[in-house]
């Protein structure tokens, strides 16, 4: 394996670890939670452009004449921290405004509304986040601005992946713990789960900062490898790459996620090795044609997804005192009735 | 029309007399969170643009009773109980839950205390499975926090697996249990009631209001239905029974209310009720 091809591969396995993370957390607000947002790219881009800022300082900006509100210098891991708080305020902001103030079937709309005009207002403003040209030269973790050693990549993937793993056991615990069934109590009858004592608005704010939080997360880990992020980084179509993944993998299923996101990043991908047909923007543009028309085939044939969400556990009594794991729930017995 | 103050029926054959009706407003209150009155109703209005859907109804209701509540489409009644449980704020008028004002209350917190509903169109949670539906009805609801969930787990699971033997007796005596792993979204509508009222029991209710329950039920699923109904009475709960079927209500309740066009048009024991003019009227010509 060359290293051209080695690279190809890592960027690969890369991209689709960041679509899971990303997935995961917008499956938290959209099938867990009943918040549909359409602009769950802007929460990825606070997080790109948090990391920017906070490892750039002064110094950084000023090599590559660009400009920022405000810049700080700070050592890997803290710029990464720092984007997920930031994100986390973020969605809560956000979050606070439009699921208090704004319909249930009119919140998407919103959140796409807010979405092209902050894309629209770091377009226009040089000063705030350098325009259209966006921040780059942001410093690699651990190395900086020095060039990377062959096994770079492959390290960074390493540690996406850890990160990854941890990002499951995060996730999977919260979906499957009182708040996570609650959360999905709500989604189904918001009236049936204020009737039982569940505060609708307290409840899906929680899920919605969780998931600006992963999307920070996400972005901050997406700038520190591609080196830069920009206005052209986050357009509102990549919000619908993610919403392809969690309806072609399965909502609510972390499993099904991972594969949603294979096929979304190998479509991706796939196209690279398509010889060029047409111009150049053909190729980009039948990646979003191609996502798109899987996402529409799958509502309509297959709405559940490759992997339906499963029956999630309870549980159960110990019926010896020293058992303590949790028992699946019995296989489906719908064929009683 | 009638007036606007309505009469105070107090509802509950083993209501104690300081709950029954004619004492000063503050030592009305204090019998009602003292002495057994659970739910207190007074003069509550709801309108609707130009319209009026509640137009000053009263009651009182105490524990281990049924009080009935009928009238055709668009008397109000339905109205009257989202007004009770807080899906709708009243325009004028108060509401005392065991002594509290709730009607400013969100619904939610009214749910916490004790005040529990079942809805016009059931309202199950079709993903959940029945087991979950009941689960997310009890003491789990108190576990709700997220860094709570994520790191007390032991805590929330040992409440759970007492949550879920309390589950397992409730659908045994709902005739649940051979459904306890299915989707409530698979039920039958009559299920799907069940599951509903069950739900709300785990809570530990001192009030129910149960909107339309018998609606689209086989007569022996109605039947069904108001055993259990008797034997939740039985257990000291207090019932709100909003339902279109008279001959239900009428066998099932201490006493009864009619409305029609969102006032109380009669007031009473069931048979003092059926036998107003009014009421026969609507039913005779209904």
């Amino acid at each position: 394996m060359n290293g051209q091809t080695s690279d190809f591969i890592a960027t690969g396995v890369l991209y689709a670890l960041l679509f899971v993370i990303g997935s995961w957390g917008l499956n938290l607000q959209f099938d867990t939670a009943g918040i549909i947002n359409f602009g769950y790219i802007m929460f990825e881009a606070v997080g790109a452009y948090t990391v920017a800022i906070f490892s750039l300082g002064k110094t950084g900006l000023s090599q590559g004449q660009q400009q920022a509100f405000v810049a700080f210098s700070l050592p890997f891991p803290l710029p990464i921290i720092v984007a997920v708080v930031v994100g986390a305020a973020f969605s809560a902001v956000i979050g606070a405004i439009v699921l208090r103030r704004v319909r249930q079937d009119q919140q998407a709309i919103v959140l796409l509304g807010m979405t092209l005009a902050a894309l629209y207002f770091v377009e226009a403003d040089p000063g705030f986040l350098n325009g259209s040209l966006g921040l780059s030269l942001i410093p690699e973790p651990f190395i900086g601005s020095n060039s990377a050693s062959p096994g770079y990549e492959w390290a960074f993937v390493g540690g996406v992946a850890v990160l990854t793993v941890v990002c499951w056991l995060l996730v999977r615990a919260t979906t499957e713990s009182p708040f996570g069934r609650a959360l999905r109590a709500l989604r189904d009858n918001e009236s049936g789960a204020e009737a039982l004592g569940y505060g609708a608005f307290s409840l899906q704010l929680r899920a919605f900062v969780l998931g600006g939080a992963l999307a920070a997360l996400v972005g901050g880990i997406f700038a520190y490898f591609i080196t830069t992020w920009a206005p052209a980084s986050w357009g509102y179509a990549e919000t619908f790459y993610f919403f392809t993944v969690v309806i072609v993998g399965g909502t609510s299923n972390l499993g099904g996620i991972v594969i949603g996101a294979m096929v979304v990043v190998g479509l991706q991908q796939g196209f690279e090795y398509l010889p060029d047909i047409g111009n150049s923007e053909l190729g980009v543009a039948l990646q979003t044609i191609c996502a798109s028309a899987l996402m529409v085939a799958f509502l309509a044939l297959r709405p559940r997804g490759i992997l339906p969400e499963r029956r999630h556990r309870v549980y159960e009594p110990d019926v010896r005192s020293t058992s303590s794991q949790p028992v699946p729930a019995d296989p489906i017995r719908s064929s009683a009735g | 029309m009638p007036s606007d103050s309505g009469t105070r029926p107090v509802i509950g054959g083993d209501m104690p007399r300081a709950c029954a009706g004619s004492t000063s407003h503050k030592s009305r209150e204090d019998a009602t969170s003292d002495l057994g009155c659970e739910l207190d109703v007074r003069t509550v209005v709801k309108d609707f643009g130009g319209n009026r859907a509640v137009g000053g109804v009263s009651f009182r209701l105490g524990r281990a009773s049924i009080l009935g509540l009928i009238g055709p489409n668009g008397a109000g009644k339905s109205t009257l109980g989202n007004v009770i449980c807080g899906s709708l704020r009243p325009d004028a008028g108060e509401i005392l839950f065991r002594g509290i004002r709730v009607d400013s209350m969100p619904a939610h917190r009214r749910a916490r205390l004790g005040l529990a509903r079942t809805f016009q169109l059931s309202s199950e949670f079709n993903r959940l499975t029945v087991m979950e539906n009941l689960l997310v009805g009890g003491a789990l609801r108190d576990q709700v926090g997220w860094w709570r969930s994520i790191v007390h787990r032991k805590h929330w699971q040992r409440i759970e697996r007492g949550e879920v033997l309390r589950a397992r007796d409730l659908l045994t005596d709902f005739e649940l249990s051979k459904w306890e792993t299915t989707l409530a979204g698979e039920l039958s509508g009559g299920q799907r009631r069940l599951v509903e009222i069950a739900r709300a029991l785990m809570g530990h209710p001192n009030v129910l209001v149960l909107d339309e329950p018998m609606s689209g039920l086989s007569p022996h699923m109605v039947e069904r239905v108001a055993g259990h109904l008797e034997r939740l009475r039985a257990t000291g709960l207090a019932l709100l029974l909003i339902e279109h079927n008279v001959g239900v209500v009428s066998a099932l309740s201490d006493r009864m209310i009619a409305m029609t066009q969102g006032y109380v048009i009669a007031e009473g024991s069931p048979e003092e009720v059926l036998g107003n003019d009014e009421v026969q009227a609507i039913y005779v010509a209904g």
